[in-house]
Formats: C-alpha cells, sequence, structure tokens
C-alpha cells in the first residue's frame, strides 16, 4: 500500500515530496502492472491534497493526503484509503469502497493513482480538462469470481477471474447530470489468461444529459464540463425528483419504495482501440448506487435535490413512510437531519456492479499498448498523455463464446457510522 | 435432468439382469460366422478436458450400433457408430464415433473379447441456435463377454473407452478452444446377431 507514514505532518510541498519519497520507496508493482513507478518528482496531480475535512470530519487533511502513491508520471496523487485512519481512528466522512488489498491482485496491480487519466487528458488535449473530485473514486474487489459462457460454451468451459476496479461515480452532486467523461480503472486476472490492466476515461452515455430511473427518458441537463466532452455509449440512470416523489412520497398505509425510486445505474460500454479503430478489450460494467444522496431537480438553481427532504415532505398527504425515513427522521419527526448529516441513510454507500463481459482481442499481439486518455489510438510506442495499458496475448472472444461475469455485491454496504454525504 | 438419466440407466440395468436370468449358457452357443450386427445399449460419461474446460464427467445415455463380417473365428471387424447424449437446463449434449474397428478373440470358443478401432469423433452442445462443436479422430476400445442365448445371438455386457486428443472447439464454426480431449466412457448391454 501506499504512504502511511504519519508521524509528523510539516506543510506545503516539502511534506509532500518527503511523503512521495517514501510512498515511492514503499510501493510495489508487479511484472504486469501498467504502473511504471518512476522515482517521484516532486510534483503534485491535480487531483491531490483536494480534500479537506468538514463539519463531521475528524481526521486532518495532512492525514488524508498521507494516503498517496507515485504515478508512472513521477507525480504524486491520492490513493485509496479506509473511511477511519487505521492508525488514529479518525473519521474522513467519505469512502472509497473496498480495500484493494483484499484483492488477489494487489501484490500484482499495486496502489491506484487516482485521476491519472484526468492529469493525462491535460497533456493530450489541453482544450478538453477534465478533473473530477476526490469523493466519486469507488472501489470495487472480487476474488475468484466465476465467469460464465455464451449458450452451451456454458456447460463446457470454466474460468474464474479477479477483479479491482475503480470507477469514479460521484453520486451526491449535478456533475453527473451532465458530466458523461469519468475515470475508470480496471483490472482483472483469469484464470484462461485473460488479463487486462485498463486505466482511461470513459464517456458514459451523451454530454449533457443523463437516463431518468423511472421512466428511462433521456433529460437534457445542461452543458457539460468540459463543453467538447465526447458522446459515448451506455448511460447514466439517475432518478429525478419526480422519479423519487413517486416513489418515496406515498398515502397512508403504503410503503415507500426507495430501492427503485433512488436506484442509480452507470452502464459503460467502452473499448480500447488502436488508431485504425480495432478493438483491443471491450468492457461494459454497470455501477449501480442504491441509495444516492442526490436526485436531478430542476427546480434548485444548482439543479440538486436530496432524499432525505422528502423525509420531511408532505405532497397533498403523501408521505415518506417506513424504511430510511423512518428509521432516520422518525418519518420526519426527528428534525434538522440535513444531506450531509452522517445520520442520513442517503450517502451513497452501498453499491453493487454488474461485471458483463470482458472481451479481449489480442491473441499474438504485445501485452503493453499505450493509448490516448480515452482509451484510443493505441500503440506500442508512448506518446504525450499517452497511458500504459495491460493486455495479455489472447483472443477470449472464442469465436463468440464470449465471458462474461455476474453482478457483485448486491447492495454492499461500504460506509460506517461515520460516513456522510458528500460521498 | 439428472434424475431422469439415471431412472433410465437403472431400467437399462434391470433390463439386463432379467435377459442374464434368461441366459442359458450351457445350451447355447453362438456360431461366430459371416455377417454380424451388435446394438447395445447403456450409460455413459463423457469428459471434455483443455485448459478452459470444466472437465467434470458427465453422464448420460449412450449406445452404439455395430456391423461387419467375421475374418476369422477369432477376429471379426466392422464398423460402430457410438452415441451419446445428455440434456441439462436449455442445452443439450451429443458425442458420438464412427470407427472402423476390429473384435478379437482368444479362441474359437472363446466368450471374452477386446475391441479396438480408430474413426471420426464428434462433439456438439446446442442451445437456442448456437452450438459448439468439435469434430476430429479419435481411437477406441473396449471389453465384451458374449452370453449365447440363440445360436445366432449372444447378450454381451460391454464397456468401451473412446479418446480423440486433438480436437478443437468451434462455436457458431469459429474456432473457440484449440487443445481438447474428447474422452467417452460407457457401459452397458448389446445384443449380437451372426
Amino acid at each position: 500500500m501506499g504512504m502511511r507514514s504519519r508521524t509528523s505532518f510539516p506543510r506545503g510541498r516539502f511534506t509532500a515530496v518527503c511523503l512521495a519519497t517514501v510512498a515511492w520507496a514503499c510501493t510495489t508493482s508487479g511484472p504486469t502492472s501498467p504502473f511504471d513507478r518512476p522515482a517521484p518528482s516532486g510534483e503534485l496531480s491535480v487531483a491531490y491534497g483536494k480534500w479537506t475535512p468538514g463539519a463531521f470530519d475528524t481526521c486532518s487533511k495532512a492525514i488524508h493526503d498521507s494516503y498517496s502513491t507515485v504515478g508512472p508520471d513521477g507525480k504524486l496523487y491520492p490513493t485509496w484509503h479506509p473511511p477511519m485512519d487505521d492508525a488514529t481512528g479518525c473519521s474522513f466522512g467519505h469512502e472509497h469502497g473496498a480495500d484493494p488489498r483484499t484483492s488477489e491482485i494487489y501484490d500484482e496491480i499495486g496502489d491506484l493513482p487516482l485521476g491519472l487519466a484526468n492529469e493525462m487528458l491535460d497533456i493530450f488535449n489541453p482544450g478538453m480538462p477534465r478533473h473530477e473530485d476526490h469523493f466519486g473514486h469507488k472501489y470495487e474487489v472480487e476474488n475468484n469470481v466465476e465467469m460464465s459462457f455464451n449458450g452451451p460454451a456454458g456447460a463446457v468451459f470454466q474460468a474464474t477471474c479477479h477483479f479491482l476496479i475503480k470507477m469514479h461515480q460521484g453520486s451526491h452532486s449535478k456533475d453527473a447530470f451532465t458530466n458523461n467523461m469519468h475515470e475508470i480503472s480496471y483490472h482483472a486476472r483469469c484464470s484462461d489468461g485473460t488479463g487486462v490492466s485498463m486505466t482511461f476515461i470513459t464517456n458514459i452515455g451523451d454530454a449533457g444529459e443523463f437516463v431518468d430511473t423511472c421512466t428511462g427518458d433521456h433529460i437534457r441537463a445542461g452543458t457539460a464540463s468540459p463543453p467538447n466532452s465526447p458522446d459515448g455509449s451506455g448511460k447514466r440512470i439517475i432518478p429525478t425528483r419526480a422519479c423519487a416523489e413517486s416513489r418515496i412520497l406515498v398515502h397512508d398505509g403504503d410503503r415507500s419504495n426507495f430501492s427503485s425510486g433512488l436506484r442509480e445505474s452507470w452502464q459503460v460500454s467502452e473499448s480500447l482501440r488502436t488508431a485504425d479503430n480495432r478493438t483491443l478489450v471491450s468492457i461494459n460494467p454497470y455501477f449501480n448506487v442504491s441509495r444516492p444522496s442526490r436526485f436531478y431537480d430542476a427546480s434548485k438553481s444548482n439543479l440538486t435535490g436530496r432524499p432525505i427532504d422528502l423525509c420531511y415532505s408532505d405532497l397533498n398527504g403523501r408521505r415518506a413512510r417506513g424504511g430510511d425515513c423512518e428509521e432516520a427522521t422518525g418519518e420526519g419527526a426527528i428534525p434538522g437531519v440535513t444531506f450531509d448529516d452522517p445520520r442520513s441513510p442517503f450517502d451513497g454507500v452501498r453499491r453493487d456492479f454488474d461485471i458483463n463481459s470482458l472481451r479481449v482481442k489480442n491473441g499474438d499481439g504485445p501485452t503493453v499498448w499505450y493509448t490516448d486518455p480515452l482509451g484510443l489510438n493505441a500503440r506500442t510506442e508512448p506518446f504525450p498523455g499517452s497511458i500504459k495499458q495491460y493486455i495479455s496475448s489472447i483472443d477470449n472472444t472464442r469465436g463468440g463464446a464470449n465471458m462474461h461475469g455476474p453482478r457483485i455485491g448486491k447492495s454492499k454496504d461500504h460506509g460506517g457510522p461515520a460516513v456522510h454525504a458528500p460521498n | 435432468m439428472t434424475r431422469r438419466v439415471a431412472t433410465r440407466s437403472t431400467r437399462a440395468a434391470c433390463l439386463a439382469a432379467l435377459l442374464m436370468v434368461l441366459v442359458d449358457p450351457v445350451s447355447a452357443q453362438t456360431q461366430r460366422d459371416g455377417q454380424w450386427l451388435a446394438v447395445g445399449l447403456g450409460a455413459g460419461l463423457d469428459q471434455i478436458s483443455c485448459s478452459i474446460c470444466e472437465g467434470t464427467p458427465k453422464s448420460g445415455i449412450a449406445g452404439f450400433v455395430r456391423f461387419g463380417g467375421t475374418i476369422t473365428d477369432r477376429l471379426l471387424i466392422g464398423a460402430e457408430f457410438d452415441g451419446w447424449t445428455r440434456g441439462e437446463e436449455e442445452i443439450r449434449q451429443y458425442m458420438g464415433s464412427l470407427s472402423a474397428v476390429a473384435l478379437l478373440y482368444a479362441g474359437p470358443e472363446a466368450r471374452f473379447h477386446l475391441k479396438g478401432g480408430i474413426g471420426a469423433v464428434g462433439f456438439r452442445a446446442a442451445e437456442d441456435g448456437d452450438a459448439l462443436t468439435a469434430l476430429t479422430i479419435g481411437v477406441t476400445g473396449g471389453v465384451g463377454y458374449d452370453f449365447p442365448i440363440r445360436d445366432n445371438l449372444s447378450l454381451t455386457p460391454f464397456a468401451s473407452l473412446t479418446l480423440a486428443p486433438f480436437a478443437s472447439l468451434k462455436f457458431n464454426g469459429e474456432l473457440a478452444e484449440d487443445g481438447v480431449t474428447l474422452g467417452l466412457l460407457s457401459g452397458g448391454l448389446s445384443l449380437t446377431w451372426h
């Protein structure tokens, strides 16, 4: 794991450089890790040092920043940390999901430099800056996943995979209403020889819009940031106020259905491709959030409604009844629970993901490729702003028998008593 | 489906036991001469081995049809079609072979015999229009013991093993996996007419 030294915390760049040096010395990476680990340059990534403690948080910024790793560019990046600091027990108030150290491939991959693709995008295309907040980096870890194969191949073929995946999925702000560019770091090692380590920015659905959880309608929400964000495949399914109200505010005698009214599903459909548009890897994982701390509300200046506010709402006799609102506010009887209160159950900690397909078409190809930050223009030599990707020399599509994985961690709770929105 | 296969296998075994009771090996003596035909039925285990194959033997119904001519009273040659099938959920699997075979007896009066052969071995698993298939060369071997029932009829318990070690599996005609070994172990009862 990356940097954890916290015996003293002198401030400023000197601190960061010291931390980077120790982080580099402690960093592990195996022969198929995509992350070269050069000596720290002393520079900080844009993603580094973004978090500062809020009113409910007891950890210092310095403790938070000590969870860092050196990226392949020598810069210092934030990396995974637990919701509460191991050494001091203080709380950060947010979580990044599953502990990557529990992954069977952690020793091979090493710490993930969060925001690497965003950083590289600044170099590759300065006219398309995209930097994401710290809270949204969410890890998924699953070992020995039984994969399936299409149709009759499922009766004969068998493979298991280890997955270590990080998706940037912020479910607390208005960002995802319009912004479809999100960093993903996807690592898999399978018993059939399939292996990928990819980091890039995926364009999930069209820029400037999302898909309503309840109706499936495409909702235009504004201009994306950056405005020239490319449209992509897949979609971001996010609830609107009307959707949330229709399922949560119910008449006397009914119970609120929080699961259907507040579910988000970010459905990635992405591939790494060469300059001549040949697909090397394609994936389509779905990342699902059960209780986000936001829904789209066009009536608000910031477009962001808060589910906890529905616990106090009365819409012509329709109110939130039972479930999360009952537990958090006594169905409105306990006042003052705000969206960022640790007592609010709407904090985005309950998540699951569908692995779906993992297709590699790199039979006899090189295992090291360099792509641009969007996963395109793959070539075997690095270029400015490129990211090193590892792809095993295999064609695992097997004539269309393609392997795919199941849903993992149904509504797994990644939180803790001190975790709260924004998360 | 597994229970159904087991039930069928049990029925076959009961039928075999009944037939064996009916056999009077002392009074009956089958002549091995001229053309002959054998039909067998029983149970089988198939196994498909490769780097990503599940590899677990799977049970099913097995049978064969074999016919040919008598070269000497110790050596018979002919052609054999072996088949095996199994249904699991929506997937139906088949394995079969078409082989040239020789049956060797120790002597003119001997009832125990060995079988050896070579031929084409195929596998097919199908579901909703998708098919996983293989077709290759394999060898077969086996044993049997003739219990004469009539002058020209024998009841023969048999065991047979077919192996095809150099197969390729194709999914809807496209190569899916190389280095595949197909195996089929079957056993049961057959009737042979001479």
